[in-house]
């Protein structure tokens, strides 16, 4: 399978800790990978090395054919890499539909002089953009909630929103961490045929850190589990979970049959 | 009761609670039989006859005593009832332009009617034309600098540097200060033989603009790289610098290039105009500074530039760049996740507040015809920054009601208070000596009363009216 996205000996120190070790990894393109692992285990360390937000001690990300490594997070989401945040960070002061606009940042061209002149290219850019905001923010189970400030909508809205903004950034590769945490089951359930919807609909690839193991083996292709910053198990959800080496990270040697 | 939402809160609700005429206002109109409901149901004119006749009363009841009530004072609430009573925003697309455009035609023809006017009690008379200009001036610097502080959250406590910068441009490019050359370019009113460079001062306004916008970009660079508390400081370095750059600018590293000419400072510099040729053709005036009513230009030029500047600080607000800034306020990390390049987006805000500080700048060298380091101290940068939080910060309105309010006390109000105190109280205090304990005062205030300022930015509003979602759900202190 053609890969949108591999790791090479991915390395994160943070001092003396290795926060992840020399991890390898693919995404194939079109599928839904899911990321797992105990707490600490450096998932998030991880996410961050592939969006720019942490500068890799060694290894290389490779998205779409091209080097990243290093690259700064704006320049990595607008060659198409969207992501949410494990702590819902959307922009509070801010409309639903701002917050989307923000996303599009990348793909509109307004200047300084443009904006000032308020040029009728200019117009017609903001009102496309306006449409396809409201167009994604429906998509997402948001329609209506436009104009709330969204640090007013309830919390598993501020996710959907999360996913409308990472949307916009029009990514191939939709990184997603930790989307369900603090749902209850029903949100979950929704939330997870969303995911599913959004490789059908939106026909992206999808990377999620996940510690709902319902939601993983719903609807993952392939799961890698990371533990103490290293890989442990990498294949499909079905063989990950009898991997002995995963039962042992989650619940103990005890655990493992004999 | 619920966590309050900042520490005055307490503080102003028990304020609240002991006008208590306020707080159960209808419960007392209720005993002559007007409820709530019944207000209300009445048609909105009506209402607001109601609330300008109560206006009117109260305005008599304090004007009356101090000052007496004269004509001026009687013309002033006419006009402020043919503004308030009809609802205008009814006309549909042209009712909304008349509150601005009746606004903008008061202001440009405050010369006229500003001697005439009223004696405001305690404060003293309507500002003149000159106080007036410098005014437009600060506002101007509040509308600049808010684009930094108000819209991207960059703290910037050196904007006077920027404004340093304008007015020496100015000041060093249409005077005799680089004796040796001799140029001339557009200059009015250039006295036969005077070397010096003299370039006309209209460009030398935007000149200082871009100039400065450039420096901006320079100390933006290293500088914009801090968050929060270590970018307040560098920038605070800055903002000393370049005042004591100036100072020593006689002779910079024993060269004997004299640029700034020193604590002397840079004066006179050259008038600012259309000049004679349009003058005698279409009746422009040939150079302010020699003009009969030279205030009065200087005051209808800072208009225009003060529209200007209020003009593109509303269009890139409500844009891509507007938007990027306020997510780079709200949450770097996000913002950068979602395509906005940070050091780009704030090098940008932080140029374009330097320009408008730089044209400022250029301004108020040319209004004073010269420039002195000693006008550049750090209290200056304080003075733009307490306007733009007084105001509002990132509302253009606040900070333009703020910026001026608070040049007025500095250029006239203050040593009228003052005077005032001093007869009716037989003491004898120099209040403006007082002036920045007095800023420290009203910020205070209004930090305790209007944490948003005294016109907040709408976004703040929608906060109160939404709520939040992390409110408690019940009343925990219950």
């Amino acid at each position: 399978m053609d890969a949108l996205l591999t790791a090479v000996a991915l390395r994160k120190e943070f001092g003396g800790l290795v926060a992840v070790n020399d991890v390898d990894f693919t995404v194939p393109r079109s599928a839904i990978v899911s990321l797992i692992g105990p707490n600490g285990a450096g998932k998030t360390t991880f996410f961050n090395m592939l969006t720019g937000v942490y500068k890799p001690t060694a290894g290389a990300v490779i998205f779409d054919g091209e080097n990243v490594t290093g690259k700064p997070p704006h320049a990595i989401t607008n060659r198409g890499i969207g992501r949410t945040f494990q702590n819902i960070r959307l922009f509070k002061e801010m409309t639903s539909l701002e917050n989307v606009l923000v996303g599009m940042h990348g793909h509109l061209k307004g200047g300084i002089v443009r904006t000032i002149l308020r040029t009728p290219g200019l117009r017609r850019e903001e009102r496309e953009a306006r449409e396809f905001a409201r167009h994604l923010l429906q998509f997402s189970g948001l329609r209506g909630r436009d104009d709330r400030l969204a640090a007013s909508l309830p919390y598993g809205d501020q996710r959907r929103l999360e996913v409308a903004r990472a949307l916009a950034t029009k990514p191939k590769l939709l990184l997603l961490d930790e989307p369900t945490a603090g749902m209850n089951p029903q949100e979950t359930a929704e939330f997870t045929a969303f995911v599913s919807k959004l490789r059908t609909e939106q026909k992206l690839t999808i990377l999620l850190i996940e510690h709902d193991m319902r939601v993983v083996m719903g609807v993952s292709d392939r799961v890698t589990v990371l533990d103490y910053g290293e890989r442990i198990a990498e294949g499909t959800p079905k063989e990950v979970q009898h991997d002995p080496r995963v039962i042992e990270a989650y619940l103990g040697t005890a655990a493992v049959p004999t | 009761m619920s966590e309050p939402l900042y520490p005055g809160a307490k503080v102003r609700d028990a304020l609240r609670d002991s006008w208590k005429v306020w707080r159960h206002k209808w419960a007392i109109l209720g005993r002559v039989g007007l409820t709530e409901e019944r207000w209300r149901a009445w048609p909105l004119v009506v209402r607001r006859v109601v609330i300008a006749a109560l206006v009117g009363a109260i305005l008599l009841l304090i004007i009356g005593p101090f000052s007496g009530v004269d004509a001026s004072a009687l013309v002033t609430y006419a006009v402020f009832v043919a503004l308030y009573v009809p609802s205008w925003k009814r006309l549909g697309r042209s009712g909304r332009w008349v509150i601005p455009l009746a606004f903008l035609l008061l202001a440009v023809t405050f010369p006229y009617y500003t001697d005439k006017m009223f004696t405001i009690p305690v404060l003293g008379a309507f500002p003149s034309t000159s106080t007036a200009v410098v005014m437009l001036i600060y506002v101007m610097m509040g509308v600049g600098l808010n684009i930094v502080v108000g819209y991207a959250g960059l703290l910037d406590l050196g904007y006077v540097a920027f404004y340093a910068i304008g007015a020496y441009t100015c000041a060093s490019l249409a005077s005799p200060q680089f004796g040796k050359t001799t140029r001339s370019f557009g200059a009015v009113d250039v006295v036969k033989g005077i070397g010096g460079i003299h370039i006309s001062i209209w460009l030398l306004l935007v000149l200082a603009g871009i100039l400065t916008s450039l420096l901006g970009m320079l100390i933006g660079l290293p500088t914009l790289r801090l968050r929060g508390d270590y970018l307040a400081i560098v920038t605070l370095g800055f903002g000393e610098i370049l005042p004591q750059i100036a100072r020593n600018g006689d002779n910079f590293f024993n060269t004997g290039i004299n640029v700034t000419n020193g604590p002397q400072g840079i004066t006179p510099i050259d008038g600012i105009g259309f000049g004679h040729t349009l003058h005698s053709a279409v009746g422009l005036p040939a150079n302010y500074l020699t003009a009969a009513n030279s205030d009065r230009l200087f005051f209808w030029t800072a208009i225009v530039l003060v529209l200007f500047t209020i003009f593109c600080s509303l269009r890139l607000r409500d844009s891509r760049l507007g938007r990027a800034w306020v997510a780079i306020r709200e949450d770097e990390t996000a913002a950068a996740a979602m395509g906005v390049p940070l050091m780009r987006t704030k090098t940008l805000s932080y140029a374009i507040g330097a320009f408008f500080g730089g044209v400022a700048g250029a301004y108020f060298a040319e209004f004073t015809t010269g420039a002195n380091p000693d006008s550049f101290s750090f209290n200056f940068s304080v003075f733009v920054l307490v306007a733009v939080i007084l105001g509002g910060m990132g509302n253009v309105w606040g900070v333009l009601v703020g910026a001026a309010f608070l040049a007025y006390l500095d250029q006239a109000g203050l040593a009228d208070t003052g005077a005032w105190l001093n007869t009716h109280l037989h003491i004898n205090i120099d209040v403006p000596k007082y002036e920045f304990g007095i800023y420290g005062v009203i910020l205070l205030i209004v930090m305790l009363f209007r944490p948003h300022g005294l016109i907040p930015e709408a976004r703040h509003k929608l906060e109160f009216e939404q709520g939040v979602a992390d409110e408690p759900l019940y009343d925990v202190s219950h």
